[in-house]
């Protein structure tokens, strides 16, 4: 007999619940593995419900070729010049995509650098700027064990907003900015969210955090993952290897660059700011340094130690503590000296500890004060300060020699002699024979570069506000004519 | 290619003396020309029209010459191995062998040889067309004895009349040495004349198979009812509404696309917000639309046809072609009704978000100017600006631009700087600080692209009018002007000798009414100014306002290319200087230049009086070592700011026409395939026409790296570049004989294929300009062009099917 309508569409049923009934127990298993091997996507990151419907129920299969296509879409308004739909097509990526490293770092660097460069307004540039971070945050936010990430939202707050060319009106624009959510960062040792207004501080914070990543044990998919796993086309991780000396450097730089910067009008009409503060900063950077210092990294090289083959452990602060640079081993003495050296870390610990002291930053107080009377013609009151900051930042150095001949240092204190000797010039006065750092004179003079990041240096004294005109609002007449036609001639 | 666009000029410089026909047969032979290159497209609706009925004579052709050796066949007339039949099989077999020998030629695999001064290559093609051509004939011609009615013998004879056409154009061509002129040929013979003669002949062979098709339309068009045509397009809307939920489906998810949007859209910029909301709603409805349409109509009639459901319509006083139209109508109505949800509930969520966007943005800007953060404060007001300036419907009145280098020489165009840029309008820089200036002329001028000696004037008028409206003060004194300059004409052409007395006492009397009318604009113009001034004078500056033309507004979008980065955060300084020639009046003014953003002069309207539409406006790049780029488009004159909800829905009506030509190609592919074929035909069409119609442009072109399908496939198996010439293998020489013989026939579909990119004014919404009537108008005509073939076609292949089988 061969079965009814009705009977095949019962037998149907069946097998439809059977099978689904089986898939129950395979479900769970895989969720089980899954949790083990630490491999679901809340392991990686933020669940984002609407990426993760698009890339289940619109694209299916597709989401490679869709990819693919975006890629291709967003290279091409990067070509036409239409930045804001080169910004949304990239967002489209990154919800098919969310995981995938490459194009966070990729786009986000693409926005911050590539395209804010392209906008000639400073303004302009700080919000493609800020665009990138925020881009490059939400990789982050996606893919919590990334370290790569987080080193990119560092780098981008410390170098692109710190370092260009117009750092002095975007780090003010970034001070001024009233975005608190973008000016906050999560502290790496209590954990706490702090709202900062420099980016100096941002860039610290996030090197921070991604250092503690690494130091956590978080690698990309790392952490949890068995042994047992191999992939066949593993996730490329760039940042925080264990041999990565200049990884872990970042958030004393960072830290020393905004002592530094306190120091100087390195925010377009934002006065500096000295005292306790300003000490306490240097402080912090010195621990910087030193915690920077005391970390383990091991020699590249391996030697025969009690029949053993051994790497030799490293600190890099050894080489500021000569007694027990003594005791290291030949081998460890080494690589603690081509590391400090390669580093700087004599330089950096010293400068941190002299700028530390309180005649450090008196002096400096006087530098600042002295070249803004210098430069507004004041010359009585510089040379008072000029003369006075150098006599205490003398006395202060000679604790430091390294930081003495050092070169940066000899450029900035040689400036202020420059200076100094001028301002005697133009009050008719004869340069001292004591005047300190007198030797520091003829490089000096030679030297006619300035301070990019100093805004009295770029832009005067009074470097306020400049900004572009608004536009117009009132209608503007036309010149009369040469000979008005009248009527009638 | 461009100098074929100006055939007319191209014979008036005859090198070779003048050859000895009256102008009668040489304009003659020239529309015969025209009519018959297929290659050939002359601008203007003309030149459109002529294009458009050459592609639908030639697929005509094919059509019917196809139809009847398809009933010869299966009427077993040919292929029964009869001596024609072995020609055929000739054909079949030289075509390419033809190819093979061309590509083997050009591969340096065997020397190209010659027979009685004739390529082989080209002799073996001769062949095989004419072996083919005889086969087909014989075909058509056996069945068209038992089977044709006396019209179709009729279309015989035109053929060969169009045939006999076709060579004696050529043949007169060469004879009256126009050829060499045209084709490009550096000499001619008459057997070259036969042999062009013969690709004309087939262009007129389609004209006389279109007449025979219009003949056959004009009774069935004359016997459409609209009551009929109204009952089937009600049956279809109830159909795609109850069986498929169509609208609704597509309504829903609009609505959930719409709730959700902020898991696609990222925030933008504030600036940008309209553009990329704009940009992106109006993709959404095309998407949704054009998916209703692809799926919905070419289901309907197979489904029809299988389920015998077509019985009751056909056995039915109906026409054919009212059950294609029917159906049309039908998905059409339903299309428009949800184009008209989608634009209002798409302009509601504009206004919600973008209107709330500007406010917030304003407040923003309030706030900081409170806080004495300037930079910021001016910062969010251009953005609120540009914004607002976003969701409008600018009208620009376009001047032509042309350039001095630094030197102060003219140029077409500026300095290329060497950026990357889209090449659809590229930018071309001028030098800071140099004699170096982007001018745009307004007023009849000549094209900066033609040649300086012999220059081609366009049309680039102000409508003063419309800036200096009449009742304004600033209008009546450039009417007072205007007739001004009339009677000065008019008293000059009557000066000149050889003024016939009539045309005189006419001008006589043109000036005595313009003197009544100078008077009178004169009196108007004396009073309204003297009102003006004493409303000013009281302290009345909004009613005094009132009474003077609005402000002269001018919108540039600049782009600025840095050589030093000058002095942090000073912006790069352009000068601009209006010129108003006719009466020698200037306006002049300095302003940083804003990249990316729309800069806005607003100049008193005295500038325009009195210009007679002539405007002269130079832009100079003040900044030392920096660049100002600039395209024709970056500077224009502000009309008027029209109503973005109007602008919007005249966006989705392009969406609309597409929706119509994809329904017609739906229903066409119904009629003979089946439902999933006919989806999948739809579809093709679809992609190519929308997301393929560039590339397949490029094909026609010869012009896509990598050779054809069959090479490509070569170069990607072996990961070989685009670039680089593959050595001639075996392989490499089948790949490429087969794609000689696959790439004519596909490039034929860019004649076919709709271009539904064109139809999309999207991107003209979304900018923020006003849709101009005129290109409506002509897209509408285009979408037409293509969607009442397809119908027509549709209507034929229903007419000879067996619905009921």
């Amino acid at each position: 007999m061969r079965p009814t309508n009705q009977t095949k569409k019962m037998v149907y049923g069946i097998v439809i619940v059977a099978l689904l009934v089986a898939m129950v127990p395979y479900t769970q298993r895989l969720n089980r593995i899954k949790v083990e091997k630490d491999l679901g996507e809340a392991a990686i990151g933020q669940i984002d419900s609407g990426s993760f419907m698009m890339k289940l129920f619109l694209l299916g299969g597709f989401r490679g070729i869709v990819a693919n296509y975006l890629w291709i879409q967003a290279e091409d308004y990067k070509k036409n010049h239409d930045w804001d739909r080169l910004k949304a097509t990239v967002d489209l990526i990154t919800k098919l995509q969310p995981h995938f490293l490459s194009i966070w770092t990729f786009q986000g660097w693409n926005l911050a650098y590539n395209v804010s460069v392209e906008w000639d307004a400073p303004e302009d540039k700080y919000e493609w700027i800020k665009q990138g971070i925020k881009f490059v945050q939400e990789g982050v936010r996606n893919n919590k064990r990334s370290p790569d990430l987080m080193w990119d939202t560092a780098w981008f707050y410390y170098h692109k907003l710190g370092f260009s060319d117009e750092s002095i009106i975007l780090r003010r624009l970034f001070r001024d900015d009233e975005d608190e959510g973008f000016k906050t960062y999560t502290d790496a040792e209590t954990g706490q969210d702090l709202v900062r207004n420099d980016n100096f501080q941002l860039g610290y914070g996030w090197f921070s955090n991604a250092v503690k990543l690494v130091d956590d044990g978080g690698t990309r998919l790392g952490g949890g993952t068995s042994a047992d796993i191999t992939y066949i086309d593993p996730t490329p991780q760039r940042k925080g290897r264990a041999d990565d000396i200049a990884f872990r450097s970042m958030p004393s730089h960072a830290q020393t660059h905004y002592a530094a910067a306190l120091e100087k009008m390195s925010m377009a009409g934002v006065e500096a700011t000295f005292g306790e503060v300003a000490k306490n900063e240097w402080a912090k950077a010195l621990r910087e340094w030193e915690k920077f210092g005391q970390h383990k990294f091991l020699s590249h090289n391996v030697v025969m130690r009690d029949g053993k083959l051994v790497k030799d452990d490293v600190y890099l602060d050894d080489s500021t503590n000569p007694e027990k640079y003594k005791t290291l081993p030949e081998n460890a003495q080494y690589w603690t000296d081509r590391w400090a050296s390669q580093m700087n870390y004599r330089y950096w610990k010293e400068r941190c500890q002299a700028e530390m002291t309180s005649d450090g930053v008196a002096a400096r107080q006087m530098f600042y004060e002295g070249t803004k009377a210098y430069k507004t013609g004041d010359f009585a009151t510089a040379a008072a300060k000029f003369r006075n900051g150098l006599d205490v930042w003398n006395e202060n150095l000679k604790k430091f020699p390294t930081y003495r001949e050092d070169d940066l240092n000899k450029k900035d204190t040689g400036l202020v002699v420059k200076r100094y000797v001028r301002v005697l010039r133009q009050l008719g006065e004869p340069v001292p024979d004591t005047l300190p750092f007198k030797d520091l004179l003829a490089a000096a003079e030679a030297d006619n570069t300035v301070d990019p990041f100093d805004a009295i240096e770029m832009l005067g004294v009074g470097a306020g506000e400049t900004s572009s005109a608004p536009p117009p609002s009132q209608p503007r007449a036309a010149e009369a004519p040469a000979a008005q036609p009248q009527p009638g001639q | 290619m461009p100098a074929f666009l100006i055939p007319p000029l191209l014979w008036a410089q005859a090198a070779t003396p003048p050859p000895p026909a009256s102008p009668a047969v040489r304009n003659a032979l020239l529309w015969l020309y025209l009519a018959g290159d297929t290659s050939l497209a002359i601008p203007g609706l003309i030149g459109a029209l002529l294009t458009w009925a050459k592609i639908i004579g030639l697929v005509a052709l094919v059509g019917w010459v196809g139809s009847w050796v398809a009933t010869a066949v299966k009427e077993r007339y040919v292929g029964v191995g009869r001596w024609y039949d072995y020609l055929g099989l000739l054909a079949l077999v030289l075509i390419p062998l033809t190819v093979f020998v061309q590509v083997m030629q050009t591969e340096k695999w065997i020397r190209a040889v010659s027979i009685a001064g004739t390529p082989l290559a080209s002799l073996m093609g001769y062949v095989a067309v004419v072996s083919l051509a005889i086969w087909a004939l014989v075909g058509v011609w056996k069945t068209i004895g038992p089977f044709g009615r006396p019209a179709d013998k009729l279309v015989l004879v035109g053929l060969g009349l169009a045939l006999a056409l076709g060579a004696g154009v050529g043949v007169a061509m060469v004879q009256l040495g126009l050829f060499t002129q045209i084709p490009g040929a550096p000499e001619a013979t008459w057997r070259d004349g036969v042999v062009y003669g013969a690709r004309l002949a087939v262009t007129y062979m389609g004209y006389v198979v279109l007449a025979r098709i219009l003949s056959l339309l004009v009774g069935e068009l004359f016997s459409v009812r609209a009551r009929r045509l109204y009952a089937i397009a009600r049956v279809t809307l109830y159909e795609s509404n109850r069986k498929m939920w169509a609208p609704w489906v597509v309504l829903i998810v609009f609505g959930m696309v719409l709730a959700f949007t902020h898991w696609f859209l990222q925030p933008p910029r504030a600036a940008e917000m309209g553009r990329l909301y704009v940009g992106t709603l109006t993709l959404l409805c095309s998407l949704l639309l054009t998916a209703m349409v692809t799926i919905l109509t070419p289901i309907s009639l197979p489904t029809d046809i299988q389920q015998q459901t077509i019985y009751t319509v056909v056995t039915k006083p109906v026409r054919r072609l009212e059950v294609i139209w029917g159906r049309m109508l039908g998905y059409m109505a339903l299309v428009t009704v949800l184009v008209a949800l989608f634009g209002g509930i798409s302009l509601a969520y504009l206004w919600r978000t973008v209107m709330g966007e500007i406010t917030r943005i304003e407040a923003l800007a309030e706030k900081a100017k409170a806080d004495g953060r300037e930079r910021e404060a001016n910062q969010y007001s251009e953005q609120a600006e540009q914004l607002r300036s976003r969701m409008a419907a600018r009208v620009p009145v376009k001047g032509s631009l042309s350039f001095l280098d630094s030197k102060g020489d003219p140029h077409a165009m500026g300095i290329d700087v060497g950026q990357e840029q889209s090449m659809k309008e590229p930018r071309s820089h001028i030098e800071g600080a140099t004699a170096g200036a982007a001018i745009w002329r307004y007023g009849i001028v000549p094209d900066p692209f033609s040649p300086p000696n012999r220059p081609v004037m366009i049309d680039r008028r102000i409508d003063v009018a419309q800036f200096l409206p009449a009742g304004t003060v600033e209008g009546e004194q450039n009417r007072m002007l205007e007739v001004q300059a009339q009677i000065a004409a008019a008293e000059q052409e009557k000066s000149q000798q050889g003024v016939t007395p009539a045309r005189a006492s006419q001008l006589d009397a043109a000036i005595a009414r313009q003197k009544a009318d100078l008077d009178k604009a004169k009196a108007s113009y004396e009073s309204l100014a003297a009102r003006a001034d004493e409303l000013a004078a009281a302290g009345k500056e909004d009613e005094a306002a009132a009474l003077h033309a609005p402000p002269l507004k001018i919108e540039m979008t600049f782009n600025i290319y840095r050589t030093t980065k000058g002095e942090v955060g000073k912006p790069v300084y352009a000068d601009i200087e209006i010129s108003n020639n006719a009466v020698g009046s200037k306006f002049q003014d300095v302003f940083p230049v804003r990249e990316y953003y729309t800069n806005r002069l607003i100049v008193k309207p005295d500038v325009l009086v009195g210009c007679l539409g002539s405007l002269r406006i130079d832009v100079r790049c003040m900044s030392p070592t920096q660049y100002l780029g600039m395209a024709e488009s970056d500077l224009y004159l502000l009309a008027e700011n029209g109503d973005f909800g109007w602008n919007y829905m005249k966006g989705l009506f392009g969406i609309w026409l597409q929706a119509m030509v994809l329904t017609a190609i739906g229903v066409f592919a119904g009629t003979f395939l089946s439902w999933p074929v006919a989806l999948l035909t739809t579809i093709a069409f679809f992609i190519a026409g929308q997301l393929a119609f560039g590339f397949l442009i490029d094909f026609t072109r010869q012009a896509v790296l990598g050779g054809g399908p069959f090479e490509s496939l070569i170069r990607l198996v072996t990961h070989d570049n685009q670039m680089s010439e593959l050595a001639p293998t075996a392989g490499v020489v089948v790949a490429k004989t087969l794609d000689s013989l696959v790439m004519p026939i596909m490039s034929m579909l860019v004649y076919i294929v709709p271009n539904f990119q064109v139809l999309d004014v999207t991107n003209t919404v979304a900018d923020g300009f006003a849709v101009d009537w005129r290109h409506m108008l002509g897209n509408t005509l285009l979408a037409f062009a293509y969607a009442l073939p397809f119908s027509f076609a549709g209507y034929f292949i229903l007419k000879n099917r067996e619905v009921a089988a």
